[in-house]
């Protein structure tokens, strides 16, 4: 099974409503897989697969949350919605701690599971993108020389070219021309461009020493 | 007449005794005044008559016999005969009859008055023989040697014998040794001191042991030596025995818990125990002479009465529980029976009631009650508590599927494009599930409501042939092996048939399923009956491969189910049922070899089937 496109990862023991949520998703053109236990679904899921998951907070061998648990453990982020009954508040309650995204008071108005799974799927694909994002980032990042490293660091961290000149033991010019170099290979238009980027790719000034 | 003719003739006279002289022709020739006095005859009378003319025949014939053996022996003889008057008054003579030379002197002494006084007393004794023979007590008189002189009929008899078996006996002749040394001593002490003695004491005679009052009293022979005792004994075994009964009974009447109430005909009090006092709180005293009508309700006292006296007369008893009034003005609740105190003839005197106060119990009982019943309650609901909770997530799936049908049917519409037999097929759905919800309240309903129907007598054999031959267990039965073992002569069960038939139905349904589920291994399921004390068990066990021992605590719980289309009611009803059979069903195990369930119910008393 190849998933390119974002889907909804439907765990639900009872046959019924695995079947019946494809049918109102697929109204809406979102593509679904339906799994009937947690086991099931982690072992056919790979992690690259866009989407989100639609998850009963009971399922036959291992819980919703547990599930979720297990995810999360693989370094995932995919967005968890989970349903459930009245009588499982205090569950859900354990869920919504345990991070999960959202969840569902079975039964739901259909607009309402639409919305919840469009949000996830969104925040899925807007997770994906700012990890595409990040990975572009930490490519160019990675064109930089140790010393190109060392004052791109300082720089994000607001020091002029005569302090990391100082701090650096090398002439303040000698850094200019590191600075230049560095935002060509960036290709970054400013300081603020530079620090921006260096947020998204997840490097922290601070970390630098 | 010479001198001495004539004072002989003058002491003659004069003798206090009667002299005749008789010739040999027996012809009476001379008598003395005396004679005369004694015969109230005039000497013409006599004189020159013979005895035959004189006297009447029996008098003359014992004159004649007499006069005949002193001629014969020629000597003295004496006789004691009575001679009868002219006027037939008897009169008794002792007469010396003295041949003397062809005459013969006939010397009379009237022992008439000693003779009366003589018959008299021989009356006197045999009347105290009599009266000593008559009572019911044992008088003897022994000798201190233990010689019996003296026995009563009635001690012989209690001997075994008649009177003149034990005269002449010793004491140690009818009594084991230490118990005719025993009452010998008693004796010679009592002869030894000359005064009466009173003993109570037991005697074994004929073997049995047998209570006496006696009395020994000092018994003076002719003579003034004192060497035997009279011993008058009263047999007061039953006496005794009655005595101890009643001071028992007695014993019983006071220290009873109860409180007893004797009452005559008038229906008052006679007599009131110490019990009655502790129920009713008057005393002896204080009811003596009342009615106990007092003691019962206001409203009530008239009625009862009524209705003892009714019972009574019908059936000879009256039992009931009544409420009455304490002396404290407290109402307490007793446990009443009445019956009659009737004499030997039959006559209705009085009742005896008893009555014991059970106020306590009674309100133990209603506390009992109460919180048999709150505590069932509070168990409802909590299991409608936990049923709700299943039920709301329960009915949540198919309602959810439901609605997702429907909306993505609606969703469709609106968008237009979708072929109706698309949609025709997410309806059909939608019913399904639909239908799906209804069931499961159906299944509620049937859970919550409450045992009707009728329960019978049954035998468990019956109710399992007729379930595993049900079409359902039918089916079941080709795809896995049925063995029956039912365990001879099993008690019958009150039972209504159709649930428990429903309980079997489930459990082997279960089975089968397990069995067939497990490949590797011929399937099969066993249903076995066995006794255990007074409950019969069935045990249902299969081959399968055992159930998950975390759901094992959820299994009897409502909507709890490890099935894809199960509801999870089957075993929370099967337990609902025999539970109210006053049963239970457990799991007994359940392991990768098979599981095996088991239910029992309460063996129907006194009857085998």
């Amino acid at each position: 099974m190849r998933c390119s496109t974002s889907t909804v990862f439907v765990v639900d023991d009872d046959a019924a409503v695995r079947d019946s949520l494809t049918f109102l998703l697929a109204a809406e053109g979102i593509p679904t897989e339906v799994y009937a236990t947690g086991m099931d679904f982690l072992a056919s899921w790979n992690c690259h697969w866009p989407g989100c998951l639609l998850l009963d907070v009971c399922l036959p061998d291992i819980s919703g949350i547990e599930l979720h648990r297990r995810i999360v453990q693989q370094g995932v982020e995919l967005p968890v919605i989970i349903m459930t009954g009245h009588g499982d508040v205090p569950m859900a309650v354990n869920a919504i701690k345990s991070g999960a995204v959202d969840f569902l008071l079975k039964p739901f108005k259909d607009h309402e599971l639409i919305a919840r799974v469009t949000a996830a799927l969104d925040s899925d694909t807007r997770r994906r993108e700012q990890e595409q994002v990040a990975r572009q980032l930490a490519c160019r990042f990675k064109l930089l020389t140790p010393r190109e490293h060392q004052v791109a660091l300082l720089v994000i961290r607001g020091q002029s070219s005569r302090q990391i000149g100082e701090r650096l033991g090398i002439n303040h010019k000698t850094v200019e021309a590191h600075r230049l170099n560095i935002m060509k290979k960036l290709e970054a238009g400013s300081i603020a461009d530079l620090v921006r980027m260096a947020l998204l790719a997840g490097i922290d000034g601070n970390s630098a020493n | 007449m010479d001198l001495g003719k004539a004072l002989l003739q003058t002491v003659v006279e004069n003798l206090a005794d009667g002299v005749c002289v008789l010739d040999a022709s027996k012809r009476i020739r001379w008598v003395n005044t005396r004679f005369l006095a004694q015969l109230s005859l005039s000497a013409d009378d006599l004189i020159g008559k013979s005895i035959d003319q004189v006297f009447p025949v029996v008098t003359a014939s014992a004159l004649d016999r007499a006069l005949g053996e002193a001629s014969e022996s020629g000597e003295k003889c004496y006789s004691a005969d009575y001679w009868e008057t002219k006027d037939h008054r008897r009169l008794w003579f002792e007469m010396t009859v003295m041949p003397l030379d062809g005459a013969t002197i006939v010397r009379t002494v009237d022992r008439t008055d000693q003779k009366v006084a003589l018959d008299g007393l021989c009356a006197q004794e045999e009347r105290y023989r009599l009266l000593v023979d008559s009572v019911p007590h044992v008088v003897c008189v022994v000798r201190t040697d233990g010689t019996f002189l003296f026995i009563n009929t009635p001690a012989a008899k209690q001997l075994g014998g008649k009177p003149q078996d034990f005269l002449g006996k010793k004491m140690w002749d009818l009594f084991p040794g230490p118990h005719a040394e025993d009452q010998m001593s008693a004796i010679r002490e009592v002869v030894a001191s000359g005064t009466g003695e009173r003993v109570v004491k037991p005697t074994l005679v004929m073997g049995q042991t047998r209570w006496y009052e006696t009395r020994i009293e000092p018994l003076k022979s002719s003579g003034a030596e004192v060497n035997s005792a009279l011993v008058i004994a009263e047999d007061i075994t039953e006496h005794r025995r009655a005595e101890e009964e009643i001071r028992r009974q007695a014993l019983v009447f006071e220290t009873m818990h109860d409180g007893v109430i004797l009452t005559d005909d008038q229906d008052l009090v006679v007599d009131w125990n110490p019990g009655a006092q502790r129920v009713f709180g008057y005393t002896k005293q204080e009811m003596i002479g009342r009615s106990p009508e007092l003691l019962n309700l206001p409203q009530e006292g008239g009625l009862i009465t009524t209705g003892i006296r009714e019972a009574i007369k019908l059936h000879g008893r009256w039992a009931s529980e009544v409420t009455v009034l304490h002396k404290d003005g407290t109402e307490r609740i007793v446990e009443a029976v009445v019956v009659p105190v009737r004499t030997q003839d039959g006559k209705h005197v009085g009742n005896v009631s008893v009555n014991r106060d059970v106020t306590t119990r009674v309100h133990n009982e209603a506390k009992a009650k109460q919180h048999e019943a709150d505590l069932a309650r509070l168990s409802h609901y909590r299991a409608l508590g936990e049923m709700a909770a299943g039920l709301a997530h329960e009915l949540n799936q198919p309602l959810t599927a439901l609605t997702s049908y429907v909306r993505g049917c609606l969703r469709r519409i609106q968008q237009g494009g979708t072929a109706p037999a698309d949609l025709c097929k997410a309806m059909q759905q939608a019913i399904i599930q639909a239908e799906r919800a209804s069931d499961i309240i159906t299944g509620v309903r049937d859970l919550v409501k409450p045992d009707q129907g009728q329960r019978v007598i049954a035998r468990l054999e019956d109710v399992i042939a007729q379930v595993i031959d049900l079409n359902e267990i039918r089916k079941c039965r080709n795809d896995a092996e049925l063995r029956v073992c039912l365990a001879g002569d099993l008690p019958c069960v009150r039972i209504n048939v159709i649930q428990i038939e429903q309980v079997l139905v489930n459990l082997l349904a279960n089975a089968f399923q397990a069995a067939t589920a497990t490949v590797g291994r011929t399937p099969f399921v066993k249903v076995q009956t066995a006794v255990d004390g007074d409950r019969v068990v069935v045990s249902i066990s299969d081959n399968g491969c055992g159930i998950d021992m975390d759901r094992v605590g959820e299994l009897f719980q409502p909507f709890r189910t490890t099935k894809t289309n199960g509801l999870g009611m089957g075993l929370s009803i099967c337990r609902s049922i025999v539970e109210q059979h006053g049963g239970s069903v457990s799991l007994v195990h359940s392991d990768c070899r098979g599981t095996e369930f088991a239910f029992d119910l309460p063996a129907y008393k006194g009857i085998r089937g």
